[in-house]
C-alpha cells in the first residue's frame, strides 16, 4: 500500500441486491489528510463507494483497504438517518461510547469544532437543517476517526455556511472523502477531485485541471465551477482559484 | 391579474415561535415568482401556505389571510412522496380521476401535457426506476394536467446533479412559456435568478424585501442564497442596481 | 396459443389462484399437490412475461422455513412405521412413516398455495388490482390503500438500510447473544419510527394535494376488459374445483 495513501481502492465491482451492477472496476488513491472530492452524475456509484470505503458493504470483487485499523467515519446524507438521542450530547457521545474513548473530551471537542457547543441539550429532530447537517458531522468527528467519508455535506446549506463547513473540512487533521454535486465547493475546497462515471473512476488530480476540462465534465453531467465558466467567458488567462482572485484579474483590465 | 394574494400570514408552533411573521405577497398571472432565503428561512411553509395545504397541520396556528383566484398547485421538495401510482402515466392521471373527469379528456390531458414537458418516453415507466429530476418531471405532469394557474415548486434542485437540475430548468422554462404562474422556493440561485421576474427575500420567516432581481442581489447575497458567479463579482465590484448582471453573459457587457 | 400474464384480468387470475389454494387446503394427498404443482408451472411456462425462473426464485426465502416445517412436523405427527424413536416425558417421539408423510403433504401445500399467490403477485400491477377489487366491489379507498401498502414496503425497508448504515458506522455491533443484538436495535428504532411518522405526514399532505378527499364521482382511467383467456381462466378454476369435489368425494374418477 502506497504510504501517503489513507484509502486504496483497487478494481472494486459491486452491485446492488437485484443486480443491478452500479460500481464496475472503480479505482482511486486517497491522500493522507486530504480533502478529496468524489463527483458524478446520481446513480454514477458515489454514494455506494462511499459505503464501501466506510465498511457498510463489501465489495463483489477488487479490494478497498484503509490504512490503520480505525473505523471510518460515515455520515450520510440525510442527517436525520442517524438521529435517535434525546438530546445533541448524548447523540454526540454514541460514536465515542462504542469505541471506548473518552466520551466527555472527545463530545466537548466535537461540538466546538462544529460550532454547535449551545445546541447540546436541544432535540436533535428539532433543529434546522444546517444544525442537523452539523450535528451530523459533530457525531461522526467524536470517534476520532482517521478517515471520514461524507455524503452531500454541503447539500442543502445555505452559502456562508458552504463556506464554514469546506474551511472546518480543510483545517481537519484528517483524511476526508466526500461525495458532492457542487462543483464550486469542490472547485474551491477540495484537494484532489475523482470523477465516476458509470461505476468508473475516469479520472482523478487537481480541482483546477479536473474541472477545467469541460469535456469531461460534460461527459460525467457536473455543472462547471462559476469560476471556470467566468474564466472561459471573459477569456481570463488563467482561472482563478477564488472569487477574489478573479476581481483582481478583472480589475486589471 | 393577481392569482394568490398572502396578507399577514402568520404561523406559530404549538410552543409559541414563529416560522412566518406577518408575510404579505402576491403572485401575479404569468410571472415567475422566486422565493429566496436560507434554509429554515420558512420558504418551504410559505409554499404550502400559497397552495393550501398549510390549513390541514394542527400543530400549527395560522393567521392572516390567503386568497386565491384560480388553482395553485404544488410539488414537493421530495417529489417521490408525491408519487402514488406505480407507473408515471396511471400516477398523472390520479388527480383527474379523483375529480371525476371523463377517461377521454384525461387521456388527452396527458398526452397534451407530457408533451409540453417533454416527457412522452416516461409514461410507461416504473416511478421507482426514475432519477430524480425524473421523478421531478413525473410530480410536475401530475400537476400540470390538472391545469392550475399557478405552479408552486418547493427547492427543485435540492440533491440534483447538473443533468437533472437542467431537465427541471428546461420545464420550468417551458411552463413559463406556456403561460403559467411560477412560483419557485430556493436558495440555490445560481440559474434561476435571471429567470425570476420578481423576488421576495425571507428572513427568518419575515419577508425582508421584495422586487427586482437585479436590485436585490445584495439582499440575497445578506440571508446566504447561492447566487450566479457573475452577480457575486459585480458586488463584489459595488456594482448596485438595475446594472447587476444575472448571467456571466451580461457580465462580459 | 400464447398469453400475456400482465395483459389478463386480475379477477381471472384470482379465481384461479383462489380454486387452486383451495383444492391444496382440502386434499391432503401429495399426489394432488404435486399435479396443482405441475399445472400452475405449466401456467406460468405457457404465459408470456414471467420466467419459470424468475417465478421459482420468488420463493427463495421458503428454504429456511420448509425445513423447520418439515422437521417439526414429522416429529410430531405420528402414524404408521416407527422408523426411530425416543422416549420423553411418556410420550414417544420420532420419525414414522405416518409422520414424514403428513409433513411432507404440510410443506407441500405451503409451496403450491405460495407458488400460485407469488404467480399473481409478480404479474399484477397494482393499479390493476387495485381496479380489480373496485370492480368486485370493494370500496375505491380501501382498494387504493392496498396498493398503495405494496409501495410501502420497500420505502420503508430503504429507509431502514440507511438508519442501519448510520449506526453501523457509529460503532453500532450486532453481535452477542440474542439480548445484545436486540439492544443492539434500539439506537435503530427511534429515527426509523420518526422517519416513518414523517412519511405519514408527508403522504397524508401528498393525496390532499391531489385531491384524496374529492367527493365527486371517480372516473377511472384504467380499464379492466375481460379476452378470451380470461374466460378460460375461469373455466379452469371451475375445473380445479370440480376435480376437487370429486377427489374429496371419493368418486372413481380419485
Amino acid at each position: 500500500m502506497n504510504s501517503e495513501s489513507s484509502v486504496e481502492i483497487r478494481d472494486v465491482r459491486y452491485a446492488y441486491d437485484d443486480g443491478t451492477p452500479v460500481l464496475r472496476g472503480a479505482s482511486m488513491d486517497v491522500a493522507d489528510d486530504a480533502v478529496h472530492a468524489l463527483m458524478g452524475a446520481n446513480g454514477a456509484g458515489k454514494t455506494t463507494l462511499l459505503r464501501l470505503v466506510a465498511g457498510l458493504r463489501e465489495p463483489d470483487a477488487g479490494t478497498v483497504r484503509i490504512a490503520g485499523d480505525d473505523p471510518v467515519g460515515f455520515a450520510p446524507e440525510n442527517p436525520r438517518a442517524g438521529f435517535f438521542a434525546e438530546t445533541v450530547a448524548a447523540e454526540v457521545a454514541f460514536f465515542p461510547k462504542n469505541r471506548g474513548l473518552d466520551v466527555d473530551r472527545h463530545v466537548e471537542e466535537a461540538l466546538a469544532a462544529m460550532d454547535v457547543a449551545d445546541l447540546r441539550d436541544r432535540a436533535p429532530l428539532s433543529l434546522s437543517g444546517g444544525e442537523q447537517r452539523a450535528v451530523s458531522l459533530a457525531s461522526v468527528l467524536a470517534g476520532d476517526p482517521a478517515v471520514v467519508a461524507l455524503d452531500e455535506p454541503s447539500s442543502g446549506l445555505h452559502a456562508p455556511a458552504q463556506r464554514r463547513l469546506g474551511e472546518l473540512l480543510c483545517g481537519l487533521d484528517r483524511t476526508v472523502l466526500c461525495s458532492t454535486h457542487d462543483a464550486d465547493f469542490a472547485y474551491e475546497f477540495a484537494d484532489a477531485v475523482s470523477v465516476l462515471v458509470d461505476g468508473e473512476v475516469v479520472r482523478t488530480g487537481d480541482p483546477a485541471d479536473v474541472l477545467s476540462d469541460r469535456d469531461l465534465l460534460a461527459r460525467a453531467g457536473i455543472r462547471t465551477p462559476g469560476l471556470v465558466d467566468l474564466a472561459a467567458e471573459l477569456s481570463l488567462a488563467r482561472v482563478p482559484s477564488s472569487l477574489d482572485e478573479a476581481i483582481e484579474e478583472v480589475a486589471e483590465r | 391579474m393577481t392569482l394568490v394574494d398572502v396578507e399577514s400570514l402568520s404561523v406559530r408552533t404549538a410552543d409559541g415561535s414563529r416560522l412566518l411573521d406577518e408575510v404579505s405577497l402576491s403572485v401575479a398571472a404569468g410571472e415567475t415568482l422566486l422565493l429566496c432565503g436560507a434554509p429554515g428561512a420558512g420558504k418551504t411553509l410559505l409554499a404550502k401556505a400559497i397552495e393550501g395545504v398549510l390549513r390541514r397541520r394542527d400543530d400549527l396556528t395560522v393567521d392572516g389571510d390567503v386568497r386565491r383566484v384560480g388553482d395553485v398547485a404544488l410539488v414537493f421538495q421530495h417529489p417521490e412522496v408525491q408519487l402514488v401510482r406505480q407507473t408515471v402515466e396511471h400516477d398523472a392521471a390520479f388527480g383527474l380521476e379523483n375529480r371525476g373527469v371523463p377517461v377521454a379528456e384525461i387521456r388527452t390531458r396527458i398526452d397534451r401535457y407530457a408533451r409540453l414537458l417533454g416527457v412522452e418516453p416516461l409514461l410507461d415507466r416504473d416511478v421507482h426506476d426514475l432519477s430524480r429530476g425524473e421523478t421531478t418531471l413525473a410530480a410536475l405532469l401530475g400537476v400540470l394536467v390538472t391545469e392550475p394557474d399557478v405552479v408552486v415548486l418547493d427547492e427543485p434542485l435540492t440533491a440534483l446533479d447538473h443533468r437533472n437540475a437542467e431537465l427541471v430548468l428546461d420545464a420550468i422554462d417551458r411552463l413559463r412559456s406556456h403561460g403559467t404562474a411560477v412560483v419557485v422556493a430556493e436558495h440555490d440561485l445560481r440559474d434561476l435568478l435571471s429567470r425570476a421576474d420578481r423576488v421576495v427575500v425571507l428572513d427568518d420567516g419575515r419577508v425582508r424585501e421584495t422586487g427586482d432581481p437585479r436590485h436585490l442581489a445584495a439582499t440575497l447575497r445578506a440571508v446566504g442564497a447561492k447566487l450566479p458567479v457573475a452577480t457575486e463579482l459585480a458586488l463584489e465590484r459595488d456594482v448596485r442596481g438595475g446594472d447587476v448582471p444575472l448571467t456571466t453573459d451580461e457580465l462580459r457587457e | 396459443m400464447s398469453f400475456a400474464h400482465g395483459a389478463l384480468d386480475p379477477r381471472s387470475k384470482a379465481a384461479f389462484l383462489g380454486a387452486v389454494a383451495f383444492a391444496a387446503t382440502v386434499l391432503a394427498r401429495l399426489d394432488v399437490l404435486a399435479v396443482l404443482g405441475v399445472v400452475l408451472a405449466v401456467t406460468v411456462a405457457a404465459g408470456r412475461g414471467l420466467s419459470v425462473r424468475t417465478w421459482i426464485g420468488s420463493l427463495a426465502p421458503f428454504r429456511y422455513l420448509i425445513p423447520l416445517v418439515l422437521v417439526l412436523n414429522t416429529l410430531f405427527y405420528a402414524g404408521g412405521e416407527t422408523l426411530w424413536g425416543v422416549s420423553v416425558a411418556g410420550v414417544t417421539v420420532g420419525v414414522t412413516t405416518g409422520g414424514l408423510l403428513t409433513s411432507a403433504v404440510i410443506a407441500s401445500r405451503l409451496l403450491v398455495i405460495a407458488a400460485a399467490a407469488a404467480w399473481f403477485a409478480l404479474t399484477t400491477e397494482p393499479a390493476a388490482f387495485e381496479r380489480a377489487l373496485e370492480l368486485v366491489g370493494v370500496p375505491w379507498r380501501v382498494a387504493f390503500v392496498f396498493s398503495l401498502t405494496l409501495r410501502l414496503v420497500p420505502e420503508l425497508r430503504a429507509r431502514f438500510r440507511n438508519i442501519e448504515d448510520a449506526q453501523r458506522s457509529r460503532g453500532l455491533r450486532f453481535e452477542g447473544g440474542p439480548l445484545a443484538r436486540a439492544r443492539a436495535r434500539v439506537p435503530m428504532f427511534v429515527p426509523f419510527l420518526a422517519s416513518v411518522v414523517q412519511y405519514g405526514y408527508d403522504l397524508a399532505d401528498a393525496l390532499a394535494i391531489r385531491e384524496f378527499e374529492s367527493t365527486a364521482r371517480r372516473t377511472s382511467l384504467i380499464e379492466l376488459e375481460y379476452g378470451p383467456v380470461d374466460y378460460g381462466f375461469y373455466l379452469a378454476a371451475l375445473a380445479v374445483l370440480a376435480a376437487t369435489a370429486a377427489v374429496a368425494l371419493g368418486t372413481p374418477l380419485a
